[in-house]
């Protein structure tokens, strides 16, 4: 895609992002009726969640990827592969923060180890963990086999944080959607949110790929302005 | 057993705790938001200022 087209993805983009933002902003806060139980504390779940379910998205999309730069060793896999995994510790960073701002009023404590917040941090720590390794491997070819391989190993965690509270007893509220525990009047703010991040989710994504390209352009001056000596 | 306007106040009192909780979780997700598209965007500059002075590095030889 050229400049002008890739310029233009990204004004839909924003504007869809901008748009939404205000929406979610209205249906979490204004127009979702006042939980009965935990009053106007519930209303940290509408980006609590959707923030966990893009981090999750993103670390599968680094996966994918993973897997994609085994089979094409294409340096392009690679850098999709890292973005994604930076993009997706920042919501897995949203996540960590904004949980424990819900569980202290809620169950009185900033931090429980039960399965859903154990695997959690966890999975937090692989991929902030894979973002810095890379940092010490100065082969561009060795360091995007190493990643790979730490980003499909890293994705093991994924589903157990997804089914930890499935499989186990936990104090972690159970999956709203499935359970029919959500009122059907919050459901449509939940999946506004979800959307707006999945949005932003993208938008994140593109933006932190082409600084990876360009990165990749500084590498490629710098071996050429070495050669040229 | 509390009269009934000292329970309204605890209720109030209650709902400002967590309205405090609430607003700390909203500024977290957009700090955090800002603080990201900060670096990303702090790190295109110099990716940027690097790509141009490189190519005037190997223009002039």
């Amino acid at each position: 895609m050229n400049k002008n087209g890739r310029d233009r993805v990204d004004t839909v983009l924003l504007a869809l992002l901008l748009v939404g933002m205000i929406l979610a902003l209205y249906m979490a806060f204004l127009q979702t009726p006042r939980e009965s139980t935990m009053g106007d504390l519930q209303r940290i779940f509408y980006f609590h969640v959707p923030a966990g379910i893009t981090g999750l998205t993103a670390f599968a999309f680094n996966f994918v990827c993973s897997v994609m730069y085994l089979i094409r060793r294409n340096r392009w896999w690679d850098n999709l592969a890292f973005s994604a995994a930076e993009v997706g510790v920042m919501f897995m960073t949203m996540v960590m923060i904004t949980g424990p701002l819900w569980a202290k009023p809620a169950w009185f404590v900033w931090w429980a180890w039960t399965p859903r917040l154990t695997s959690s941090l966890i999975l937090w720590l692989l991929y902030v963990a894979y973002l810095l390794v890379r940092n010490y491997v100065p082969d561009p070819d060795r360091r995007a086999m190493m990643s790979a391989v730490f980003g499909i190993v890293a994705f093991v965690d994924a589903p157990i944080v997804w089914f930890s509270i499935r499989w186990w007893r936990d104090i972690h509220p159970a999956p709203m959607l499935e359970t029919g525990g959500l009122s059907p009047s919050m459901r449509p703010a939940l999946w506004v949110c979800w959307l707006v991040f999945q949005i932003l989710f993208i938008c994140l994504l593109r933006r932190r790929f082409f600084l990876e390209s360009t990165r990749e352009e500084v590498e490629w001056l710098v071996r050429r302005a070495e050669t040229a000596r | 057993v509390p009269d009934e306007p000292q329970r309204r106040r605890e209720g109030v009192d209650e709902d400002m705790n967590t309205m405090n909780y609430l607003f700390a979780a909203y500024v977290a997700v957009w700090l955090i938001l800002a603080v990201y598209l900060y670096s990303i965007h702090s790190r295109e500059k110099k990716l940027r200022q690097d790509v141009e002075r490189l190519k005037e590095t190997l223009g002039k030889r």
